[in-house]
C-alpha cells in the first residue's frame, strides 16, 4: 500500500504546482501607444489615419455606418430649396425626406451620425497635432503633418459651427474627465470660441496659421496637390470662414491669394461635366478633394481597423442619385450608369429647373430632336424629362438604341414602350427636370485594375472647387465695394458655363443666382440662404425663405399620359395638374401634387429654429453639460 | 461516467455492508426469476447472496442461478426498483418481484467533481434520465431538454443541424453569450448538439448559484452536466434503434394570395388594371373583375411560395451500441448516424453526422481504476440564410403573382429582359435544367424590385457547406488508497477540425437582387483544447454524521490556428470559367491571385482554478454544504492583477419528514417526504471577455492615398491610431443567486412536488457604451449594468398503477421575471439588434426597468372615427381623418382658448394623449419582449401490457413577436394579410347630383390607403403579436413485443413506435411557428421576417436489443 501513498502524494504535488505564468499570453501583431508617435514614418501613418477619418467620418458614411447616404451631403444639401425629396413613395428614404421637408420632430440619424463623425474625425486630427505640433526638434515633415491635420480640424469645426452654432470645443485629445459643453458655456475652455461668429474666426485663423508649414500645389496640372491640404486650400478655407464670420476684407485677401497663386484654373466648358466624374479627379479646378482609389488590399466591408470601403465611400449613394428604375417602363440611364439600379431619391423643384433653364438656356424646352440650346453647365446638371425618355440629348451612353424605341420623334411621343409606368401615382418627388449632375457614370466605379462594385464610385468627393473660391471672392468684393472685380469673376464663371446670361452688372442678387446654378448640390445652398437672409434679407432671400417654408407642402408627382390618363391616377386632384408644355394637347408628361407628410399629421416647412440643427437627443441624454439649441428644447 | 461509478461502488458497498449479517450455510445451486410488477422479466438485475461475495445477474428472461445455502438470504436489486431481500427457504425456483422505486430515494446525481444522493441535495439540481429522452426524434441533446426541466428554456431552430440553445433561469446578460457551461463526462464542451439522446445516461442541470459555484467564473448561466452511458453490468448486449421521421412543413405565415394581393394593391392605388394588363397578367381586362370580386384562379399565376419551396422529406437516425460489463469494468461502443435532408426542396439544407462513442472503465486493483470516454464526430451541414436578401426572407416577400419558373421571355420581371439581352445575358441566373432548346428561367417579379427575388433562385445560387471533425474525450485515473478517499487525475481533450467552402458568381434576379462579383473562399479551423484536473474526494460516516470533502485544481488551455483564404472581383477569378470542378483556391487565375486574401493568427486561451467543497449531514435530516472556487484567466481576458476571482456558496437542507415530531404528526401515507432547502452562491460569466479588451494598442489599417497614380494599391499609406480607450478595470459578469426550495411527496410517494424560488442578480454586464462622442471614440467597453431574474421552478408529478395499467403525469412550470435594474449613467438606454436592411423604427432596447431587449415602438390606439375623434382633441369629426391610425404620444396642454400652456421655464407643457404622428424621441414605449414570461411542459405516460403512450407538450407565454414582413417603404413586398383583412375600407359612391358619398367598412386596423406608407404603424404595437403557444411536441405510441415471441429470434427486446412530433401547435400568431419565428436568440429575439419553419414529423421507431 505504500506505493499507493507515494503515487497519491505525487499526484497531489504534481497537480497543485501548475504555474500561473501559463496565463500570460502576449498579444500578437500590435504596437503600443507608448512607443508610437516618434518618427516621420509614424507621423505619416498618424496623418494617413487623420485623412482616412476625414474621408470616413467627415465625408463618408461614417464608422457608425448609416444606410444609403453620406450624412455630410444630407445635412449640407437636403434642406435646400433646390432639392425635392423623391423615392418610390412618401416614406421611402425617410432619412433625407424628414430633413428636406423640415419635419424632423425627433433627431434624424443623419444629424446624429454627422455630429459624431465630425468629432471622431477631430480626435485623429488632435492626435497628430498633440504629438507633433509642439514636439521639440520636430522635422519639417512632422510640422507639415501637424499643419495639415490642423486645417482638416478647422474644416471639421467649420461644419460643426455652421450646423450647431457653438458646439463643444476640443483643440487637443480629451480625457473622459473633461467637461464637455457648448463652447459659449462658462464651463467651456477659455480659448473656446464663444459664438458662431467667433468659431468661424477661429477656423480662419487656424488655417492662416498653418499655411507656413504646408506645401503648395506645384501647378494646375499637379493632381496630387488637390488630394491633400495645401497652402491653396488653407487660404480658400480661411477666406470662406472669414466670409462666414462677416470679415469680408480679410476673406477677400485670403481668397485673392488662392487666385494669385496661379495653381488653380476653371476647366473649359466642354469639361465642366467631368468635374463630377472620375475624369475630373485632380483637375485644375480642384482645390481639395478626398481621394478615392481602388485598393485591392482593403475589403469591401472591412479592412484593418474594421472599416471597409463601404464606409469610406459613398456606398449606395449612387443608387439614390440615379433615377428610379421601377418607375420607368424602360430604364433610361442604365448604360450611362453601368449597373446602378436607381432609387430616385433626389428631385428638382419645379421653380429651380425652370429658373436654371431660363438663365442658362434662355428657354425651358428640352434639347429634343431639334437640338435646342443648352449650356454646358445645364447639360451637366439637369435633364429635361423628354430628353431622358427619348434619349435625344446626344449625351454619350444615354440609351438611344433601345430596340422598342420608335425611330421617329413623332412616334416616340406616343410610344407605350417608353415613359413612366402607370399605377404608381407617377414618379414621386420629380418634376420636368431630372437631376443628372451626381448620377454616377459607368466609368466612375472603375479604376484601372479593378472595381469593388458599381455602387462604389471612385471619383473623389470635392471639398473645395475653384469656382466656389471665385464666387466667394466675388461676394466679398461686392460687400467691400469692389463691384468691378466681382463682375470680372462672375462673368468668368458664366462664360465658362456657356450660359446665355452674361451679366453686364453684377450685384449681390446676380451673384446669389449664379452661385445657385453653379454650385447645385455642392454643399453651399442651405448655408448661403441662412447667411444671406440674415445679412441682406433682400427680395431674393425672402423668396428663398418663402420657398423653404413651403417645403413638403406640394410634392410633385411626375406622370405620363400615354401610360395613364390623369383621371386614372389614384389620389389626383384634377384641378392641380400641370402639363410640361402648358397644355394637354402639346404635352405628354404632367405633374400633380400631394402633401402626405402633412396628411399624416406632421408639421412641415422651415421655421426660424432650423437655422441650427438640434443636438442629437441621445448625446444630450448622456451629457448634462450640453445644452440644446434654441427652439429645439 | 467514471466518477459516478467510482463513487457509486463504495457507496453501494457501504450500504450493503451494513445490511449483511454474518454466517454461512450449506451451498447449493439456487435458480429463480426476477420480474417487475407487470410480470415482465427484469434483465440485468443483481442477485447477491447476503454476507458473501457470491452473486449473479439475471439473463434475458430474468433468470438467475446462484450458489447459496438453502437458508441464505438473497439481496435482489436493480436500478429504479426497490431492493428486495428474499430468504431461499429451501426453494429452488424462486419468483422475485421487484417494485418500482417511485421515490428514487437512492438516486445518485452528478454535482460536479463528485456525486451526491438526490435526497441529500441542498441546492437546486434538476436531473433528467436517459430513459426520459431516448425516444425523442431530435438528435440534439440540448433540444431533448425542452419541456423536461423546470427553469430551463430551450430555443430551437427549425433548420437541420440548427442546434438548440439552452437558457437556465432567465437571461442574465446583455450579450448573446448566455448559454450554460456544458460538461460531458467531466469534459467542458462547446456544444452538446453532437450527443445523441440515446447515448445519455443522465443530464443534470445545476440551476442555483450554490450548486453551480463549483464551476466559478464560468457558471453564471448555469451548468449542464451530462453523463454518457457506460456498459451494463452483466450480460453483454447489442442494441439498435432506428428513427425514421417523415418531415413536412408546419405552420405557415398567413400571406396574401394573388387575388387578395391584387385587391389590396388596387385599393391602395399603387397597382392599376392597366399595369396588370400590360404585364400580361390577364389575357382580357374583364377577368380583373373576376378576381376583384373574389373568384379565385382567374389570374395567370397564384403562386403559393411555401408550396413551391418546401416538400416532404426524411430524416433518419440509426444508433447501434454494444455494451457489457462485469465486476471489474464496463465497456460501451456506440455508433450513430444522422441523415437529415431538410424540408426545402433539393439538398441545400442538410445535416449529416456520424458519431462514434467508446466508453470504458476498468478496475485494475482495489485501489486503482482507469476510465476513458471518447467521442468522435464527423459532421457536414448545408444551410440557407435568413435576413435581408436571403432565401428565407424571399419565401415571404416575393409577390404571389410571380410564377416559380417561366418558360417565355415575355414573362421576365422588371429589368430582367434588358439584362438578358445584354452581354453574357447580364448574368441572369439560370435554373440547372435550362437548355437553349427548352429554356426555363426563374420567375422574376414584374411588380417589385426586391433584394431577395425568387427564393428558388436564392437556394440554387448558394453553393457552400461547412464540415468538421471533433474528437472529444477524457481519460482518468482513480486512486482509492482508503475506502473513504478517492484521488482523481483526469485529462480531458477536444480536437477540432473544420472546413468551410463557398463559391459565388455574378447573378441577376432583379436590379436589387444581384451580384457583380465572383468570389471564392475556403477556411480551415484547427483547435486543441485540453483540461487537466486533479481532485480528491473524502467521504466518511461517523455515527449519524456524514462528512464529505473535496479539494482540487484544474488547468485548461485552448489553442486555435485558423486559416482562411478568399478572393473576389468583378472579373473572373478562376482558370476554368464556370466548371464546378475548378471551384478551388488552387484554380485561381492571375486576376484571382491578385485579389487573393489570406488570414491567420493563432491564438491561445488558458485558465486555472482551485476549488473545494465541504458537505455535512446529520441523521438524514440536516444538510449543509459549502463550495468555493478561485478562478484565474489569461491575459487576453483580464489584466494581470485582476485575473483572480473568488466564488463561494452555501446551502442547507432540512428533511422535516425524517423528524420524529413530524412522523408523529403526519402519516407517511399522506406526506411521504418533505424537505426544505436554501442556498446562496456567486458565479461569473467570462464568455464575454476576450481579445485584450482592457488594453488599447495602436491598430493599423485603413488607408489614404496621397497619390493618384500607379497600379491599384500602390501609394496607399496605412493609417495608425489607438484602438480604443484603456479600461484596466474590466472584469467578468458576476451573478449572485438565492434559492429557496421545497421537495415533497405525498400519498405514498405517488404525488411529488418540487418548488424552488430564486432571485438572481447579475451585475457588471459588459456594455459597449458610446462615450461622449466628443472624446473621439465610437465605443468603449465597460462593466456596467445589472439584470434581475427571479421566478419559480415548479414540478408536479403523479405516478400510479391500476393493475397492469401504469400511468404518470408530470408537469413543470417556470414563471420568470426578467428586468434590467441598471445600465450605465451615460447610457440609460440603448438599442441593438433588429434586422439590418429593413426600414422601420422599432428598436430592440436595453433599459433600466424593462425586460432585456424589449420592443420599443409606438402604441397603436385604434382608428380615427366618428366614435374616437375626440381622442385627438377634435370638437367635431374631421372627415379627412377618418380611417387614420391613432397612436399614444405627448400632446401640448392647452388652455380654455386652445393656446399652449407654458411651464415656469417657458417650455410648452405636454401630457400623454393621442396623436396621428408620434415622436420617435418621446413617444416610444415598451411593447413587450421576445422572452417568455412563463414556460411549461407536460408529459403524460401510459403503459398497458406491452403498449406505451406518451403525450408530451411544451408551451411558452408572454413572449412577443415583431412581424417585419410588411414594411412601409416597400408596400408591394408581400407579407401578412392580417391587417388588411381587418382594416377600415372606404368606398366612394357617386350620387345622382354629382356629389360623392364615402361609405366606410370598419375594422380593427386603419384604412391601409392611409397607412401602407406609414412607418409608425409598422413600428407599433399593431404588428407586435403574442408569441404564446402550446405545442404537442410528441404523441408517441409504442409497443414492446413480448419477449416470448422475440427470443426465438434471439431478440431480447423489440419495441416499435410511431409518433407525431411537433404536429400540433396552438397559437394566435399569424406568422409561421412562433417557437422558431425569431431572427436570432440575442438582441434580435422575436424579430420575424421569415425564418426556417418548423417541420411536422411522423416518426417511425424501432428499438432492438440482442
Amino acid at each position: 500500500m505504500k506505493k499507493v501513498y507515494l503515487i497519491a502524494m505525487l499526484g497531489v504535488a504534481f497537480g497543485f504546482t501548475a504555474c500561473e505564468d501559463k496565463l500570460d499570453i502576449p498579444q500578437k501583431a500590435v504596437l503600443t501607444t507608448e512607443t508610437f508617435y516618434q518618427t516621420d514614418d509614424d507621423a505619416e501613418q498618424a496623418l494617413a489615419a487623420a485623412y482616412e477619418q476625414f474621408q470616413v467620418n467627415t465625408m463618408g458614411r461614417t464608422t457608425l455606418g448609416p444606410g444609403i447616404y453620406t450624412p455630410a451631403r444630407v445635412l449640407a444639401n437636403h434642406p435646400g430649396d433646390d432639392i425635392c425629396y423623391g423615392g418610390e413613395y412618401y416614406g421611402d428614404h425617410e432619412w433625407g425626406g424628414s430633413i428636406n421637408e423640415f419635419r424632423f420632430l425627433h433627431t434624424p440619424e443623419a444629424i446624429e451620425y454627422h455630429y459624431k463623425g465630425l468629432y471622431l474625425s477631430i480626435y485623429n486630427d488632435n492626435l497628430v497635432i498633440d504629438y507633433f505640433a509642439n514636439k521639440e526638434g520636430a522635422s519639417d515633415y512632422q510640422k507639415q503633418a501637424a499643419a495639415e491635420a490642423r486645417v482638416l480640424r478647422a474644416y471639421n469645426y467649420f461644419l460643426l459651427a455652421c450646423y450647431w452654432g457653438t458646439p463643444p470645443f476640443a483643440d487637443h485629445v480629451l480625457s473622459s474627465a473633461d467637461i464637455i459643453t457648448n463652447s459659449d458655456n462658462e464651463k467651456a475652455p477659455e480659448n473656446a470660441p464663444k459664438s458662431q461668429q467667433a468659431y468661424f474666426q477661429w477656423v480662419a485663423q487656424e488655417c492662416e496659421n498653418a499655411v507656413s508649414d504646408l506645401t503648395e500645389r506645384a501647378s494646375t496640372a499637379d493632381k496630387e496637390g488637390a488630394y491633400r491640404v495645401t497652402k491653396g486650400f488653407a487660404w480658400a478655407m480661411a477666406g470662406k470662414a472669414y466670409m462666414y464670420a462677416g470679415d469680408f476684407a480679410k476673406a477677400k485677401d485670403c481668397l485673392k491669394k488662392v487666385i494669385d497663386s496661379g495653381k488653380y484654373a476653371l476647366v473649359p466648358g466642354e469639361e465642366y461635366m467631368n468635374q463630377f466624374h472620375i475624369q475630373g479627379d485632380g483637375s485644375p479646378e480642384k482645390v481639395f478633394e478626398v481621394n478615392f482609389r481602388y485598393n485591392p488590399a482593403a475589403g469591401e466591408w472591412s479592412s484593418g481597423s474594421g472599416m471597409g470601403w463601404n464606409n469610406h465611400s459613398t456606398w449606395m449613394e449612387p443608387n439614390s442619385f440615379q433615377i428610379r428604375s421601377d418607375k420607368f417602363v424602360k430604364q433610361c440611364l442604365n448604360q450611362y450608369t453601368g449597373q446602378v439600379t436607381g432609387w430616385g431619391s433626389i428631385g428638382i423643384p419645379e421653380w429651380y429647373g425652370e429658373a436654371f433653364a431660363m438663365n442658362d438656356n434662355g428657354h425651358t424646352k428640352p434639347m429634343g430632336e431639334t437640338g435646342e440650346y443648352q449650356s454646358y453647365r445645364f447639360k451637366a446638371t439637369l435633364l429635361h424629362i423628354d430628353d431622358l425618355i427619348y434619349g435625344e440629348t446626344g449625351i454619350e451612353s444615354i440609351d438611344t438604341h433601345y430596340s422598342k424605341m420608335p425611330a421617329k420623334h413623332a412616334d416616340r411621343v406616343k410610344s407605350k414602350n417608353i415613359g413612366i409606368k402607370s399605377g404608381r401615382k407617377g414618379h414621386y418627388g420629380q418634376s420636368f427636370f431630372i437631376p443628372l449632375k451626381h448620377v454616377v457614370r459607368e466609368g466612375d466605379a472603375v479604376e484601372a485594375g479593378g472595381t469593388y462594385s458599381s455602387v462604389h464610385r471612385l471619383n473623389n468627393i470635392i471639398i473645395m472647387r475653384y469656382a466656389e473660391v471665385l464666387l466667394n471672392y466675388a461676394e466679398c468684393c461686392l460687400r467691400t465695394g469692389d463691384a468691378g472685380e466681382a463682375k470680372k469673376y462672375v462673368n468668368m464663371i458664366q462664360e465658362r458655363a456657356g450660359s446665355k446670361t452674361i451679366s453686364a452688372n453684377v450685384d449681390l442678387i446676380t451673384l446669389k443666382k449664379e452661385k445657385s446654378f453653379e454650385m447645385w448640390f455642392e454643399s453651399c445652398r442651405y448655408q448661403d440662404i441662412m447667411r444671406w437672409s440674415k445679412l441682406d434679407n433682400d427680395s431674393y432671400d425672402q423668396e428663398c425663405i418663402a420657398r423653404l417654408k413651403e417645403q413638403g407642402k406640394h410634392i410633385p408627382h411626375l406622370c405620363d399620359k400615354v401610360q395613364e390618363k390623369p383621371s386614372a391616377v389614384e389620389g389626383i386632384d384634377l384641378n392641380d395638374v400641370r402639363w410640361e408644355f402648358g397644355d394637354e394637347a402639346s404635352s405628354r408628361f404632367f405633374i400633380f401634387h400631394t402633401h402626405e407628410a402633412m396628411d399624416q399629421g406632421y408639421e412641415v416647412g422651415w421655421q426660424e429654429k432650423h437655422r441650427l440643427f438640434p443636438y442629437p437627443q441621445q448625446i444630450l441624454d448622456n451629457n448634462p453639460n450640453l445644452e440644446q439649441n434654441p427652439g429645439w428644447k | 461516467m467514471w466518477i459516478t461509478k467510482s463513487l457509486q461502488k463504495p457507496l453501494v458497498s457501504l450500504f450493503l455492508l451494513c445490511l449483511f449479517p454474518l454466517g454461512a450455510m450449506a451451498q447449493s445451486n439456487i435458480k429463480g426469476t426476477v420480474s417487475d410488477e407487470a410480470g415482465e422479466p427484469i434483465i440485468g438485475a443483481s442477485v447477491q447472496v447476503q454476507g458473501t461475495k457470491t452473486g449473479a445477474i439475471t439473463d434475458f428472461n430474468g433468470n438467475f442461478s446462484v450458489v447459496a445455502g438453502s437458508n441464505a438470504t438473497l439481496v435482489v436489486s436493480y436500478v429504479g426498483y426497490t431492493t428486495e431481500k428474499v430468504n431461499v427457504g429451501g426453494r429452488n425456483d424462486i419468483k422475485i418481484t421487484l417494485k418500482e422505486d417511485i421515490a428514487m430515494l437512492n438516486d445518485v446525481v452528478v454535482i460536479g467533481y463528485g456525486v451526491q444522493k438526490k435526497s441529500d441535495l441542498s441546492g437546486a439540481v434538476a436531473s433528467v434520465k436517459g430513459d426520459d429522452i431516448k425516444n425523442l426524434s431530435t438528435s440534439d441533446a440540448g433540444a431533448a431538454l425542452q419541456g423536461k426541466v423546470t427553469g430551463v428554456q430551450i430555443i430551437n431552430s427549425g433548420a437541420p443541424g440548427g442546434g438548440a440553445e439552452i437558457r437556465v433561469r432567465g437571461y442574465s446578460s446583455n450579450s448573446g453569450n448566455t448559454g450554460p457551461l456544458l460538461i460531458v463526462d467531466g469534459l467542458k464542451v462547446d456544444n452538446i448538439q453532437y450527443l445523441d439522446p440515446t447515448l445519455i445516461e443522465s443530464i443534470e442541470v445545476l440551476k442555483d448559484g450554490a450548486s453551480a459555484a463549483i464551476y466559478g467564473a464560468q457558471a453564471g448561466n448555469g451548468v449542464v452536466l451530462i453523463t454518457t452511458r457506460s456498459g451494463n453490468k452483466g450480460t453483454s448486449r447489442v442494441t439498435y434503434s432506428l428513427k425514421a421521421a417523415s418531415q413536412s412543413l408546419g405552420k405557415k405565415a398567413e400571406l396574401f394570395n394573388a387575388s387578395d394581393y391584387i385587391e389590396y394593391h388596387k385599393y391602395l392605388g399603387d397597382m392599376s388594371e392597366t399595369e396588370l394588363v400590360n404585364n400580361g397578367y390577364y389575357a382580357q381586362t374583364q377577368e380583373i373583375d373576376g378576381v376583384v370580386t373574389g373568384v379565385p384562379g382567374t389570374g395567370r399565376f397564384d403562386t403559393n411560395w411555401y408550396d413551391e419551396v418546401f416538400e416532404n422529406s426524411w430524416s433518419l437516425q440509426h444508433n447501434l451500441t454494444v455494451e457489457g460489463g462485469n465486476e471489474k469494468g464496463h465497456f460501451l461502443a456506440g455508433l450513430g448516424i444522422v441523415d437529415n435532408d431538410g424540408i426545402v426542396k433539393g439538398d441545400k439544407d442538410t445535416y449529416k453526422r456520424f458519431t462514434g462513442q467508446l466508453n470504458a472503465d476498468y478496475k485494475f486493483f482495489d485501489w486503482l481504476s482507469i476510465t476513458s470516454n471518447t467521442s468522435i464526430e464527423k459532421w457536414k451541414r448545408k444551410s440557407l440564410g435568413n435576413g435581408y436578401g436571403s432565401f428565407l426572407n424571399a419565401v415571404v416577400s416575393i409577390d404571389p403573382l410571380t410564377p416559380a419558373y417561366i418558360y417565355d421571355e415575355a414573362d421576365f420581371g422588371q429589368n430582367v429582359a434588358e439584362a438578358w439581352n445584354s452581354p453574357n445575358h447580364g448574368f441572369v441566373l439560370l435554373p440547372p435544367d435550362y437548355t437553349e432548346e427548352n429554356p426555363v428561367w426563374y420567375g422574376t417579379s414584374k411588380y417589385i424590385e426586391e433584394a431577395t427575388g425568387n427564393p428558388l433562385a436564392q437556394r440554387d445560387r448558394t453553393d457552400s457547406y461547412n464540415q468538421g471533425i471533433n474528437v472529444r474525450g477524457s481519460i482518468a485515473a482513480n486512486l482509492m488508497p482508503f475506502s473513504f478517499l478517492t484521488i482523481t487525475s483526469r485529462l480531458g481533450y477536444r480536437i477540432t477540425q473544420s472546413n468551410g467552402h463557398s463559391y459565388g458568381e455574378p447573378y441577376f434576379l432583379s436590379s436589387m437582387a444581384k451580384s457583380e462579383t465572383y468570389s471564392i473562399s475556403a477556411n480551415t479551423n484547427a483547435g486543441l483544447y485540453y483540461q487537466w484536473e486533479n481532485f480528491a474526494n473524502f467521504i466518511k460516516q461517523f455515527g449519524q454524521h456524514n462528512v464529505g470533502a473535496m479539494v482540487g485544481m484544474s488547468f485548461t488551455k485552448n489553442h486555435w490556428d485558423n486559416t482562411s483564404a478568399s478572393s473576389s472581383d468583378s472579373q473572373m477569378i478562376l482558370r476554368a470559367k464556370h466548371a464546378p470542378n475548378f471551384r478551388y483556391i488552387d484554380c485561381l487565375n492571375d486576376n484571382g491571385i491578385a485579389h487573393l486574401k489570406a488570414g491567420n493568427t493563432p491564438g491561445d486561451a488558458t485558465e486555472m482554478a482551485y476549488f473545494g467543497r465541504l458537505s455535512y449531514s446529520f441523521a438524514d435530516r440536516y444538510y449543509l454544504q459549502v463550495n468555493f472556487r478561485a478562478d484565474a484567466f489569461d491575459s487576453s481576458k483580464l489584466i494581470k492583477d485582476k485575473r483572480w476571482g473568488y466564488f463561494p456558496s452555501f446551502s442547507a437542507g432540512w428533511t422535516i419528514s425524517n423528524e420524529k415530531f413530524f412522523k408523529n404528526l403526519v402519516s407517511d401515507n399522506a406526506v411521504s417526504f418533505l424537505k426544505l432547502r436554501a442556498s446562496w452562491g456567486r458565479n461569473g460569466n467570462v464568455n464575454i471577455l476576450s481579445g485584450y479588451k482592457y488594453n488599447p494598442t495602436i491598430s493599423l489599417g485603413g488607408y489614404y492615398y496621397f497619390t493618384g497614380e500607379g497600379a491599384p494599391g500602390d501609394g496607399a499609406v496605412e493609417g495608425a491610431q489607438p484602438s480604443g480607450m484603456a479600461n484596466p478595470d474590466l472584469t467578468w459578469e458576476t451573478s449572485e443567486q438565492v434559492d429557496l426550495g421545497l421537495d415533497a411527496r405525498f400519498l405514498n410517494n405517488r404525488l411529488s412536488l418540487g418548488i424552488d424560488w430564486y432571485r438572481k442578480v447579475t451585475k457588471d454586464l459588459l456594455v459597449n457604451i458610446s462615450p461622449l462622442p466628443e472624446l473621439g471614440f465610437s465605443s468603449a467597453t465597460v462593466n456596467s449594468g445589472e439584470i434581475l431574474n427571479t421566478g419559480f421552478d415548479i414540478e408536479v408529478g403523479w405516478r400510479d398503477r391500476i393493475g397492469d395499467f401504469k400511468y404518470g403525469v408530470s408537469a413543470n412550470f417556470s414563471p420568470l421575471k426578467n428586468e434590467v435594474q441598471a445600465v450605465n449613467e451615460t447610457l440609460p438606454r440603448y438599442s441593438q439588434g433588429g434586422i439590418s436592411g429593413f426600414n422601420q423604427k422599432m428598436k430592440s432596447t436595453f433599459e433600466t426597468g424593462h425586460t432585456i431587449w424589449y420592443f420599443r415602438g409606438f402604441e397603436y390606439q385604434g382608428v380615427y372615427s366618428k366614435d374616437t375623434y375626440q381622442m385627438v382633441g377634435d370638437k367635431e369629426v374631421n372627415e379627412a381623418n377618418i380611417g387614420k391610425a391613432l397612436y399614444a404620444g405627448y400632446v401640448p396642454v392647452l388652455d380654455a382658448d386652445g393656446n399652449p400652456v407654458l411651464d415656469e421655464k417657458g417650455k410648452e407643457k405636454t401630457q400623454w394623449g393621442t396623436v396621428f404622428a408620434p415622436n420617435e424621441e418621446t413617444d416610444m414605449v415598451d411593447l413587450g419582449s421576445g422572452i417568455p414570461k412563463f414556460t411549461y411542459g407536460i408529459t403524460v405516460n401510459l403503459e398497458y401490457k406491452g403498449f406505451d403512450l406518451t403525450v408530451f407538450g411544451t408551451g411558452a407565454s408572454g413572449n412577443k413577436i415583431y412581424n417585419l414582413m410588411v414594411s412601409a417603404d416597400r408596400p408591394r413586398v408581400n407579407g401578412l394579410d392580417y391587417w388588411w383583412k381587418d382594416s377600415w375600407r372606404s368606398e366612394v359612391i357617386k350620387n345622382e347630383d354629382g356629389t360623392t358619398t364615402t361609405n366606410w367598412t370598419e375594422g380593427a386596423y386603419p384604412d391601409m390607403k392611409k397607412t401602407a406608407n406609414d412607418w409608425n404603424f409598422f413600428s407599433s404595437s399593431a404588428n407586435v403579436f403574442s408569441g404564446s403557444y402550446f405545442k404537442f411536441k410528441q404523441i408517441q405510441l409504442g409497443y414492446t413485443v413480448p419477449s416470448k415471441f422475440t427470443k426465438k429470434a434471439l431478440i431480447s427486446n423489440l419495441r416499435l413506435s410511431i409518433s407525431l412530433d411537433d404536429f400540433f401547435t396552438i397559437t394566435s400568431y399569424p406568422g409561421a411557428d412562433p417557437e422558431t419565428s425569431s431572427f436570432d436568440s440575442g438582441a434580435s429575439r422575436g424579430w420575424d421576417n421569415g425564418n426556417y419553419p418548423t417541420s411536422k414529423k411522423v416518426v417511425f421507431g424501432v428499438n432492438l436489443a440482442f
